[in-house]
């Protein structure tokens, strides 16, 4: 998939690049309102992160014109602005997903799958792993043909890691996905292992423990080999 | 007052205009005409510049007794502290002409005041974007495969202090919004409502500490404010309650027209209920609490014409919330 990257912050802007190309996405840069201007009005792109501080104009201008140049991008704005009102206007005038700063990584990435699943004509209802399946729709998951029965938060953290499949996904950034900023973390660190705890039991009685694999007490992983 | 000295003004000329009108008859020297057409006007500005001089002085001898005095200054520091602080306004015109050095000092203290707050703002806002880019090299750095425990933990206590310091950032923006008045959405909101949709999103912390929770609602308590707030201002007073109990311990909801109470069993604090309030004061040591929930619960109740209330009695901890109306 082609995206395009518009954030001022050279550093921010890289890291993000290089998160994106391990997906194995085509990334390509903005650093300033007249580049993303021109970059938006020369090319299509499926995916638009922008940021809304941008020298030389409001990146909220640019989010508006992506939206009318095609209905199909998926475009998710990155801001220091965590007001009401700005995630308000940014969705009104066609943003589909608004993160504030500073934010995870596996956040972003998590983020941009969702809404690029639901932009596709015909979504992908599951994902694949082989013995495992997760069921998108109905919220579920299957290992070895036996379903799972998972409880909200343990779908949640299973899609959650999956989507950022190996790759080590800290306790922080699952909290954060889960409660966003209201949890304290060592309340929070407590739920993420219970709730870890009863989902890799659940893989581990069918089969599919290996997918699900601790990190140093730091994080977890998801992998798919 | 000029309607006084107006009058006597016109009256004064129209003397001397009369008096020239006599110094006409015989034949005079043009200067002396325009001259006498002048002295009329001189008056009139000699008279104004009297007035206003004695306007000046006038204030002290019609001094508002003493304590007006300090209602005057308490409802200028009042209004440095809402921030409907301007130099036109009223009572610090007259404050002015009669302190001009306590004015100047008022003057100081609201620079400060505003320059103080403007900077905790600023500094916040300014540092999301370098905390976004060490939380991302640190994330990127964790994905490195050669990576060993100990490297790996030092990362991750990187990443989780980052955390901690972008909460504290988000949670300073937030009182400093409060502070400014700075939600639109204010509505007739149902606490009640606010409140099982808070349990519903603390539900995990609940279960898992297998706390029960006793509901009593007598009526719908609603309350005009925004909901932004209400839904902080519960998700702040719910998670003390769940933080600060027993292990399968309770917490009671009282809820009726005017009042809110919720009550959890917990340990006795540690110190005086006023300091519960303050910025940053803990009553634990733990490191995940950043000390600011309570004092975030304070500004939102101030904000929204309420009252907050907390008792300790037979091992329960009370806190409540009641309409000022």
């Amino acid at each position: 998939m082609k995206f395009l990257i518009i954030e001022d912050e050279q550093d921010l802007l890289d890291l993000i690049t290089r998160y994106l190309k391990k997906e194995g996405h085509v990334c390509e840069q903005a650093a300033d309102y007249k580049e993303g201007f021109r970059k938006i009005n020369n090319h299509d792109y499926d995916c638009a992160i922008i940021d809304l501080q941008l020298p030389g104009g409001d990146g909220m201008k640019l989010v508006e014109m992506m939206r009318k140049e095609s209905a199909e991008t998926g475009i998710v704005i990155i801001s220091a602005k965590e007001s009401v009102e700005d995630r308000i206007k940014g969705l009104d005038l066609g943003a589909d997903d608004y993160l504030t700063k500073p934010f995870n990584l596996a956040e972003l990435n998590a983020r941009i799958k969702a809404v690029l699943r639901r932009k596709t004509k015909t979504p992908n209802k599951e994902l694949d792993f082989g013995e495992l399946v997760i069921n998108l729709e109905e919220r579920n998951a299957m290992a070895n043909g036996v379903s799972l029965q998972l409880t909200k938060k343990e779908y949640e953290i299973l899609v959650f890691l999956a989507r950022n499949k190996n790759r080590v996904v800290t306790k922080d950034s699952i909290a954060e996905f889960l409660w966003g900023d209201y949890m304290d973390d060592a309340v929070s660190y407590d739920f993420i292992y219970a709730h870890v705890k009863n989902l890799r039991k659940k893989l581990a009685e069918n089969n599919c423990g290996e997918y699900l694999k601790t990190v140093y007490g730091i994080g977890y992983k998801f992998s798919d080999h | 007052m000029k309607i006084k000295k107006l009058i006597t003004a016109v009256f004064i000329s129209l003397i001397i205009g009369l008096l020239a009108g006599i110094g006409l008859m015989p034949s005079v020297p043009v200067w002396k005409i325009l001259l006498l057409l002048i002295i009329p006007f001189a008056v009139f500005f000699i008279l104004k510049k009297l007035g206003d001089h004695s306007y000046k002085r006038i204030p002290s001898e019609k001094l508002p007794p003493q304590l007006d005095q300090f209602e005057i200054l308490n409802h200028l520091l009042k209004n440095i502290e809402d921030g409907n602080w301007g130099e036109k306004n009223q009572e610090f015109i007259i404050l002015k002409k009669t302190h001009p050095s306590l004015a100047n000092q008022l003057l100081k203290i609201q620079h400060l005041y505003q320059s103080n707050k403007q900077f905790t703002q600023n500094t916040a806002h300014e540092l999301q974007t370098p905390l976004a880019i060490i939380k991302g090299h640190a994330e990127l750095l964790l994905q490195a495969p050669s990576l060993d425990e100990k490297e790996a933990k030092a990362i991750g206590a990187i990443l989780q202090n980052i955390n901690r310091l972008s909460r504290i950032n988000t949670t300073l923006i937030l009182l400093s919004k409060i502070e400014h008045g700075r939600f639109a959405d204010e509505q007739l909101v149902c606490l009640n409502e606010i409140v099982e949709a808070t349990l519903d999103h603390f539900s995990d912390a609940i279960d898992l500490q297998k706390i029960k929770i006793e509901k009593l609602y007598a009526a719908d308590f609603t309350v005009n404010m925004s909901t932004t707030l209400a839904e902080i201002l519960m998700a702040n007073l719910l998670q003390n309650a769940i933080r600060h109990n027993l292990s399968e311990g309770h917490i009671k909801i009282e809820i009726n027209k005017k009042e809110l109470k919720i009550s959890n069993p917990g340990k006795p604090l540690a110190t005086a209920p006023e300091n519960l309030f303050t910025r940053f004061y803990r009553e634990s040591k733990k490191e995940e609490s950043l000390g600011l929930g309570l004092s975030i619960v304070k500004m939102i109740v101030e904000q929204s014409r309420l009252e907050v209330g907390y008792v300790f009695g037979d091992g329960v901890h009370t806190v409540s919330i009641k309409s000022k109306d």
